[in-house]
């Protein structure tokens, strides 16, 4: 690649900034935290109800949560190892077909 | 949800409650990127933009439209983003949580070139960094980003200016210019 | 006794990792100007492989990684040449010197300064291994990859998933 011009810089920054999209399950589980959050006109209800079961309930949302947080980091680590290894067996190879290509 | 016999407050309190969904829906990718893109860190990216929707959620009755909605997302997200580095003391360029492209996505550009430029984005300093998340995954101009960072639309001009010099000189020397053997 | 004990702790590679990446390599850290640094042990693969689709380039990911205990990469790079010596990767090409590894590519260009190696592990006619050391003036890639390496697992996923095609033939040294 030849010296890179504005234009093409432009292009590639739009293209490695591009949105992605949240992991699965996130709208409803920032919609699960915000109900939670929400009180009840009858506050002594809801408090006593987030205590017995919210308690229990929220821990677990919270741990597939965490779960699936830590689950998607480490397939974005594996992704990642995976890609390189392959970019450094596909150099080799180009290599070693070039030369026995006589290149 | 409506509760009988509600007040003003309250009445406003269901109104808004209807539009938190949809904000969340139509706005998630726009903030979760923002995290993503800044500290390359999926899981640190999805928690931010959770504290992000949860503040939303708690000061819904300031947001006057949809608009006034995405300006406040992006300005609490970078905030919220710098503050995190700042206070993590994060090096990003030496992070460990390199952050692919997805696999499920369909790359147009190639996914090792995409990867090299996000790792030399996520080592310029908080600052820059934003500007240039702004610019180029927002589509923001100066004047724009300078109102999200309440800073100068002067000083943005010139940071972006130094940052993508920065950037470009440094792709050239990826990409093979000015190598020595 | 206690001697004993501590040089044995000391000798023990991290984790599940068969080769002990040396702290000559450790120390090129502080000079990169990037790093990648991935450690993925049984439990991690085991984790990550849960997120993995049962369709696809992602199935055979999958099947690939099953019989795998990890997956190490170190990657430097650097904003000059010269800030890594052929010293630094001595000790850790030592270790795949002697059996149960053997080299089975190495390519050098010394024009343009670039050496590539790739080794495998063999026990009872499986490979259990593979290390991968890729170095170039301002780039040095370390990939350590254990368990059963499945090398038909390996080169079917070519062209998918970023998975180049790799022939089983064997490589030519220079």
């Amino acid at each position: 690649m030849d010296n890179l011009d504005r234009l093409l810089l432009d292009r590639l920054l739009k293209e490695a900034m591009r949105r992605q999209d949240p992991p699965v399950g996130f709208e409803a589980r920032v919609l699960g935290m915000t109900r939670r959050r929400t009180t009840s006109w009858k506050p002594w209800l809801a408090i006593a109800a987030t205590l017995i079961i919210g308690g229990g309930l929220g821990w677990q949302v919270d741990q597939e949560r965490r779960d699936r947080v830590q689950g998607e980091a480490a397939k974005a680590k594996l992704e990642l190892a995976l890609r390189i290894t392959s970019a450094k067996l596909q150099k080799i190879q180009k290599t070693i077909e070039a030369r026995n290509q006589g290149i | 949800m409506a509760l009988a016999g509600t007040t003003g407050w309250a009445a406003e309190a269901v109104a808004a409650a209807l539009s938190f969904p949809d904000l969340l829906r139509n706005h998630q990718s726009m903030v979760f990127s923002i995290g993503l893109h800044f500290l390359r860190d999926r899981a640190a990216a999805e928690e931010i933009a959770q504290d992000v929707f949860l503040e939303l959620h708690r000061h819904i009755g300031e947001i006057e439209s949809d608009a006034h909605a995405i300006f406040w997302l992006r300005k609490v997200a970078s905030r919220k983003c710098i503050d995190a580095v700042r206070r993590r003391k994060l090096r990003v360029a030496a992070a460990l949580e390199s952050v692919p492209e997805p696999a499920a996505r369909e790359d147009r550009t190639d996914p090792m070139l995409n990867r090299r430029l996000q790792q030399l984005i996520a080592a310029l300093p908080e600052r820059p960094r934003m500007m240039v998340l702004l610019r180029y995954q927002e589509d923001l101009m100066p004047d724009e980003i300078a109102r999200i960072l309440e800073i100068p639309v002067g000083t943005v001009k010139s940071t972006l200016q130094r940052a993508l010099g920065v950037l470009k000189e440094k792709l050239n020397r990826l990409n093979g210019e000015g190598r020595r053997g | 006794m206690k001697w004993l004990i501590v040089g044995a702790l000391i000798a023990l590679p991290l984790a599940a990792q068969d080769i002990k990446m040396p702290a000559s390599l450790e120390r090129l850290r502080e000079k990169a100007s990037e790093v990648v640094d991935v450690t993925l042990d049984a439990s991690m693969l085991q984790l990550a492989s849960r997120f993995l689709s049962d369709k696809g380039d992602q199935a055979k990911a999958k099947k690939l990684v099953s019989g795998l205990k990890g997956i190490y990469v170190r990657s430097f790079e650097f904003d000059r040449a010269g800030e890594w010596e052929p010293a630094d990767l001595e000790p850790l090409r030592a270790q795949l010197k002697t059996a149960p590894w053997t080299r089975i590519v190495g390519v050098v260009s010394n024009k343009k300064g670039e050496n590539a190696e790739v080794y495998i592990k063999s026990e009872n006619g499986q490979i259990t291994g593979l290390t991968v050391i890729a170095a170039e003036p301002r780039e040095l890639t370390i990939v350590n990859i254990v368990g059963f390496v499945d090398p038909d697992q390996l080169a079917d996923l070519g062209g998918h998933f970023g998975i180049p095609r790799l022939e089983k033939k064997q490589g030519q040294k220079d």
